[in-house]
């Protein structure tokens, strides 16, 4: 019989009856030409479901979750501990259904005004909302120059053509050895306050929470209240204190000169 | 919201991720593959879906109807743009940088080079798992025509995949998109 390659692609599949199966089979032990064949296909399909396979863990982004939560985000305003996404290495692999609701309310209420597809103005934003989503912030994210560089309490303009200011508020030492920052990112509307952590040249996003901007006082917390949630998890990251202002420059140096090498 | 919306809603997360691959692997670039998911999530929400349907391959079959309208439109866009040299589709920096690897940027040249009747196949069957019973319903086709598309998609991929070092076997049949 002169095997086509859907008869090898259905093989494959285990579509093949059970007696033609058998027939395929034999014949492959003593055909080279059509076990190779066999093989090559089997190659490319393992080639093809490996390269996707990651996919499947892939955040979904924020604007589109958003589509499924607008009461939802009622729900999150009134809880003020909702205010707080905490993008632990333990949950950040998957972005599961459990945990997606609230990252993609906090998002799209901070940034999704700007991200809608109608007013996205270029990858610099996505950038900024994947680095959030995933965790991971590369030097090729915006977000990754001012917590490398800017001091503490001095505001960057980020943003292309829409207005974003990010100020890095606090540098501190974590008791396993990691540098991390308190910054805040806000736009005329919105604002996000978060904590990043320096790892191995790139930032990792450890929590994040939603702001107020107002850029004459600083900012205050979206619940309203003095205290937020982050303060706390802030008091127990520190160890002594906040680096002061010449440790804080010594180490932005370092890091520039660790950038170069 | 109503608690049929709201378990609709919760479906549709549920099968979130598995839409979102599966329009990654039709599209060229994570920007595209958005579109065409918040899209898929857009008309699934305001056209409805039939009682007691299947979510997923629901939202299989509304994503793929979508990708094909906008297959056929993007390609009349893109004949009205070569003559001036206009480049559509570069990648973005950052999408190449997490590629990284040419195995990855090699394999999805190829899914990219597949007519799309044949990448429909590969992306339900042997990236969703989907059996050829469930791919014929999603794409509305006779289970006999997904096998000869997915046998010709599997043939092609192999002579896309090959390598001067690694030379596809040659079955004697006409390399056919």
């Amino acid at each position: 019989m002169n095997y086509t390659d859907e008869h090898l692609s259905a093989y494959l599949d285990g579509q093949l009856d059970e007696k033609q199966a058998n027939a395929l089979k034999e014949r492959l032990e003593t055909d080279v030409h059509l076990a190779e064949r066999l093989a090559a296909m089997l190659e490319a399909d393992q080639a093809v479901r490996a390269t996707y396979q990651q996919e499947i863990n892939r955040p979904v982004a924020p604007h589109i979750l958003a589509l499924l939560e607008e009461e939802d985000k009622q729900a999150l305003r009134s809880d003020e501990r909702g205010n707080v996404t905490h993008l632990s290495p333990r949950h950040r692999r998957v972005l599961h259904p459990q945990w997606a609701l609230p990252i993609a309310a906090v998002l799209a209420m901070a940034f999704g005004l700007f991200l809608g597809r109608a007013s996205v103005s270029g990858k610099l934003e996505q950038n900024v909302l994947y680095a959030q989503m995933t965790g991971t912030i590369t030097a090729a994210n915006p977000l990754y120059d001012t917590l490398e560089s800017a001091p503490s309490a001095v505001p960057v303009k980020i943003g292309g053509k829409q207005s974003i200011l990010a100020q890095p508020i606090l540098t501190f030492k974590t008791d396993d050895g990691r540098y991390c920052r308190e910054f805040i990112t806000e736009t005329g509307k919105t604002a996000l306050r978060g904590i990043a952590c320096r790892n191995s040249g790139v930032w990792e996003l450890q929590y994040l929470e939603k702001s107020s901007p107002t850029r004459q006082n600083g900012y205050r917390t979206a619940s309203g209240s003095s205290g937020s949630v982050l303060d706390d998890i802030l008091d127990e990251m520190i160890i002594d204190a906040p680096l002061g202002k010449s440790d804080e420059v010594r180490l932005l140096g370092k890091w520039r000169d660790d950038d170069k090498s | 919201m109503n608690r049929d919306g709201q378990q609709k809603r919760e479906q549709i997360l549920e099968v979130l991720p598995h839409i979102q691959r599966f329009a990654i692997s039709l599209t060229r670039n994570r920007a595209d593959a958005d579109d065409l998911l918040q899209n898929t999530v857009e008309r699934v929400l305001t056209r409805g879906t039939p009682d007691g349907v299947d979510m997923k391959k629901w939202m299989f079959r509304v994503c793929k109807n979508i990708w094909i309208d906008e297959t056929r439109a993007k390609k009349v866009r893109e004949m009205a743009v070569e003559s001036g040299n206009i480049t559509l589709h570069d990648r973005p920096d950052w999408e190449t940088e997490i590629m990284g690897r040419l195995k990855l940027r090699q394999v999805k040249e190829a899914m990219e080079a597949l007519p799309e009747d044949q990448r429909l196949v590969i992306s339900l069957i042997t990236i969703e798992g989907c059996s050829y019973k469930e791919a014929a319903e999603i794409l509305e086709t006779p289970i006999g025509t997904i096998m000869s598309r997915l046998a010709r998609a599997r043939k092609n991929l192999v002579q896309l995949l090959a390598s001067p070092d690694n030379p596809a076997p040659q079955s004697g049949e006409v390399f056919r998109m």
